[in-house]
């Protein structure tokens, strides 16, 4: 048994108890850490095979993303609300135990009886080096055969994406009322009323030496007395930028 | 098997990892000291002659605490979370290339760990399995600012890796590799220009990648000014707040061991790595990744902290299409060059 | 005979709440002890996401009844107590006690005393808009702010140091002037620091005025209409940030601020930022009116009134003369008795107005005594501001309102 027969089988195992722990954890982030260390084993198996830019591409995809985000909704979703996936009604069980055994079956029969054997295809080890690598000869297979599908794949899911984000749009924005129609008590300020009225009254004219150009395009109005603007706040369109 | 090139290999790893790790001690310090300079204080100076000692009682201290478990904690998750962090941390710099290859009591050494054909990628995926440190510790706490800040970490890391991915390409493009090592090697035969020789560093060719690969790298480190998921001034410590003792340092060695590793990286993708105007060697990289890291330690006294939603407007409204632009670009030139267009 | 201990009952702070099919509430309890909410504020806080959908500002944790204190204690031993309400701007407090109490006596301190308070309140000013500054800057992530601005601070309360003996606790006003004599080099301290500061200032403003993170996390963000600023009765540069001419320094002078010449900044778009730009001016306006104090204070002259039995007697003559050792013996054991009646005055403090209101039955000790502090009031104002913001904006919001928890809870 070579070296890399034996990495092999103990990733393999591996990865195979982190799939059984996704099943039977009980605690959903328990279930999400599990299928990480599922992941990781597959793409190591993967470099066993050669195959490095598939093991990156599989860790930065699924584990450095997809499961990312599947922790993130797990830990907004409330845990008394999550649905209940382990146990259900015994019905249930015996038709997913029954399933799942002739789903082995089918497999292990399948592997067994080597009726799943594949024919090579062009890329020979050889091949593969003489173009660089296997990400130069992924790149050509990919973007020289296959680049319509590519590009469909690609538009497509830019249209889930934007169809979650709208789905996913709050129907009705927060917005503060702008208009507040209070009474005040004031020294300074336009009535409440008034505004309610839709009747502005005028701001006040400023001479040139009372605003002060402050950083940020801002201006600083001056007051040089107390009696200033007294009718009226400094503030309104004109300085609204 | 070639057992002597294996043995210097594993030796060679060995040192580049205990160097690391003596480098992040000297790092606290170091940070300690510019940020004091810069704040118009002297920082440690009490600990050994000039503070040097410092980082070793700040170690020591930080091993000698408590460890403190919170009641409501994911044990298990809370426990291991940490080590995951501080694991991963210093993987990424097994592909650095600290030089070529030297001779050693007639052994040829290669002065890099290894030398993947997709080294890029393989920082890339560390960076994106290191976020799990983050999340699970902010979701085993059992504490709702530390789960804050591990939500926000999460969508910041996976934003701004997206980002950090997309600002490299342009120099895949430019080199026709992922190997770190071969990147080098393409940046070490200087351009000439009508007798003026130029370095062909992809920082001169590539300015707008680097500029968003710096923004981006900053932001997957969690630094100011992007350190949403352990803002202070909001989250108490984000994901670390219930962290104490050495769990809480491995987060913290983590975090600087990260800083190292990308600078590194950095430099060895844009700055021409060891490449320098005489003798080339490690103390090129040296220098150059020291000059990012006085960078983020200068960010950090100058900057204030972005808000969150600001935070993933820039990611994804202005950095990843200037990136996108930025490849477009450099593929048109590239075709260009090759004649192609 | 056993002690029994009681386990106190848990109090439930925070849960989360379904508000409706898709969206949920979280409750985040920030405080009271939290980084950035200046001391013990505790804020509860209602989430959606990050965006804040209820703010409820919980005050009281520094409460010590220091209005009740004050309605035990002879008028002139109140006035250490006013240190420790807003302990950053501490001769504020003590001006704006004392000048009620002289109010309410019917007695005016002579024109140099007069001078050098205005020049003690204008430094507590610039002392408590430092400290604002530094960790209104720090709470939104500037790391460096908060040491440049404690830098300069520490230069007014070496001036406060040189005058009074004390840096921050300062009881340095009494009633009726000062009793110390004013230290012949504290001119040229001020002299140096008003030479010092101008250039420091702009420093700062080159760090934040025009820094793009800046404005972002402060332009737009904890808008307060002219209208609403009035009805929630803000004060100070909260008020001004929106646009309200409203100064007691010009609106009903006190002191000599009508011998001065200073402008008041009134701010256009009643944002953080407006309030930050009105603070840093106020900054360069208090500089200019210790200046022409500086310039305008007669250099020799009475600090304290003489010869009046509400005003304790000067040390000299208390140790030479007969009835001024009495005068004074009865001063400190008996204390004086104000005429009655009530008096409300209001000073323009670093934070807003400040008003003392005291009612006297006639005897040694007022019957009510109510401090008006102008953060407490302003506080207010921020479960307005809150709602519909980001969690990262209630630190930018709570730096704003400038509040010193001593004051808010008294």
């Amino acid at each position: 048994m070579s070296a890399e027969v034996l990495v092999f089988d103990i990733l393999g195992a591996i990865a195979v108890l982190a799939a059984a722990g996704v099943v039977l954890a009980r605690n959903p982030v328990h279930s999400a850490l599990a299928l990480v260390v599922s992941f990781v084993n597959v793409a190591a198996i993967y470099v066993i095979l050669r195959a490095e830019f598939l093991a990156a591409a599989q860790i930065i995809v699924y584990t450095g993303a997809i499961l990312v985000l599947v922790l993130f909704v797990i830990m907004l979703v409330d845990p008394d609300n999550l649905p209940e996936f382990h146990g259900g009604r015994p019905v249930q069980r015996l038709l997913a135990l029954i399933l799942g055994l002739a789903l082995l079956g089918e497999v292990m029969a399948a592997i067994l009886t080597r009726t799943i054997v594949g024919q090579p295809g062009p890329w020979s080890p050889q091949a593969v080096a003489a173009v660089g690598g296997n990400t130069q000869a992924l790149g050509r297979v990919l973007y020289s055969g296959y680049v319509l599908p590519i590009q469909v794949t690609a538009v497509l899911l830019l249209a889930a994406t934007i169809g979650a984000l709208v789905l996913a749009r709050p129907d009705t924005p927060r917005v503060r009322a702008l208009v507040r129609d209070t009474a005040t008590i004031s020294l300074a300020h336009p009535r409440g009323s008034e505004m309610a009225n839709g009747v502005e009254p005028a701001l006040p004219a400023l001479a040139a030496g009372q605003l002060k150009l402050e950083a940020g395009e801002r201006t600083l109005v001056m007051a040089k007395s107390g009696d200033d603007f007294l009718d009226q706040p400094v503030w309104g369109e004109r300085h609204q930028s | 098997m070639n057992w002597a090139a294996f043995l210097s290999n594993y030796i060679f790893a060995f040192i580049v990892l205990n160097v690391m790790l003596g480098l992040m001690a000297y790092m606290t310090y170091f940070e300690r000291k510019v940020l004091a300079a810069m704040q118009d204080r002297v920082g440690p100076k009490r600990t050994g002659p000039f503070g040097l000692l410092q980082p070793i009682a700040d170690g020591i201290k930080l091993l000698a605490k408590e460890d403190i478990v919170p009641k409501n904690a994911d044990r298990l998750v809370f426990l291991v979370a940490p080590l995951l962090s501080f694991v991963l941390a210093p993987l990424s710099a097994a592909v650095i290339p600290f030089g070529g290859t030297v001779t050693v009591f007639g052994q040829e050494v290669n002065l890099y760990v290894a030398d993947i054909n997709v080294a890029v990628l393989y920082v890339l995926a560390l960076g994106g399995m290191g976020v799990y440190g983050i999340i699970l510790g902010g979701y085993a706490s059992a504490n709702r600012y530390s789960l804050l800040g591990a939500l926000r970490s999460a969508a910041q890391v996976i934003s701004y890796e997206i980002v950090l991915g997309l600002s490299l390409v342009g120099v895949f493009i430019l080199s026709g590799t992922l190997s770190l090592v071969q990147i080098l090697e393409a940046q070490q035969q200087p351009l000439s220009f009508g007798g003026v020789q130029v370095p062909n560093w992809y920082i001169l060719s590539q300015p707008l990648g680097f500029v968003l690969f710096l923004i981006a790298a900053v932001a997957e480190t969690n630094r100011a000014p992007f350190d949403l998921p352990e803002a202070e001034s909001e989250l108490i410590g984000g994901f670390h707040t219930e962290y104490s003792g050495f769990r809480f340092s491995f987060f913290f060695l983590a975090e600087y061991i990260n800083m190292i590793a990308v600078s590194l990286l950095a430099a060895t993708l844009f700055l021409g790595g060891t490449d320098g105007p005489i003798a080339d060697g490690v103390w090129w990289l040296a220098a150059k990744a020291a000059l990012f890291l006085f960078f983020y330690i200068w960010l950090r006294t100058t900057l204030p902290r972005f808000r969150y939603d600001q935070l993933m407007g820039l990611a994804w409204k202005v950095l990843l299409p200037l990136a996108l632009i930025n490849i477009a670009l450099t593929g048109l030139i590239r075709l260009w060059g090759l004649g192609l267009l | 005979m056993s002690l029994e201990i009681t386990e106190p009952t848990p109090v439930i702070i925070s849960e989360e709440r379904q508000v409706s099919d898709t969206r949920r509430e979280l409750v985040l309890n920030m405080g009271p002890q939290h980084p950035s909410t200046h001391g013990v504020l505790r804020v509860r806080l209602t989430l959606e996401g990050e965006t804040i959908t209820g703010c409820d500002p919980v005050i009281g944790y520094l409460h010590r009844g220091v209005e009740k204190l004050g309605e035990s204690k002879r008028y002139a031993q109140f006035v250490p107590w006013t240190d420790r309400t807003d302990y950053v701007a501490a001769p504020s407090n003590n001006l704006g006690y004392v000048l009620t109490v002289e109010k309410l006596l019917g007695i005016e301190a002579p024109e140099r005393a007069q001078y050098w308070r205005m020049i003690m309140a204008e430094l507590a000013r610039l002392a408590s808009h430092l400290v604002w500054l530094g960790t209104h800057a720090l709470d939104i992530g500037a790391l460096s702010m908060s040491l440049y601005c404690f830098r300069e601070r520490e230069m007014i309360l070496d001036i406060f140091e040189k005058f009074c003996g004390a840096r921050l606790t300062t009881n340095m006003m009494e009633i009726g002037g000062f009793s110390r004599p004013i230290p012949p080099d504290l001119p040229d301290m001020i002299r140096d620091f008003l030479a010092v500061f101008p250039k420091r200032q702009r420093e700062y403003e080159d760090m934040l005025s025009a820094n793009p993170i800046w404005l972002a996390r402060t332009r737009g963000v904890g808008v307060i209409e002219p209208d609403v600023a009035i009805n929630y009765g803000l004060t100070g540069a909260c008020l001004r940030g929106s646009g309200v001419n409203y100064d007691v320094r010009k609106a009903q002078p006190y002191l000599f601020y009508d011998r001065v010449d200073f402008e008041v900044p009134l701010g256009t778009h009643g944002d953080v930022y407006d309030r930050y730009l009105v603070r840093m001016e106020e900054m360069r306006q208090s500089l200019k009116i210790i200046q022409q104090c500086l310039d305008q204070v007669p250099t020799d002259g009475p600090l304290k009134l003489a010869e009046s039995n509400y005003v304790i007697p000067p040390h000299d003559t208390v140790l030479t003369t007969a009835e001024d050792m009495q005068r004074h013996f009865i001063w400190v054991i008996k204390g004086f008795s104000p005429p009655k009646g009530e008096v409300y005055l209001a000073i323009e403090h670093s934070k807003g107005e400040l008003g003392h209101y005291i009612v006297s039955d006639g005897s040694p000790i007022p019957y009510r005594l109510r401090i008006r502090t102008p953060d407490f009031v302003n506080l207010q104002s921020l479960p307005y501001m809150a709602e519909g913001a980001m969690l990262a904006d209630v630190v930018a919001l709570i730096g704003t309102i400038d509040i010193v928890l001593g004051s808010v809870d008294r």
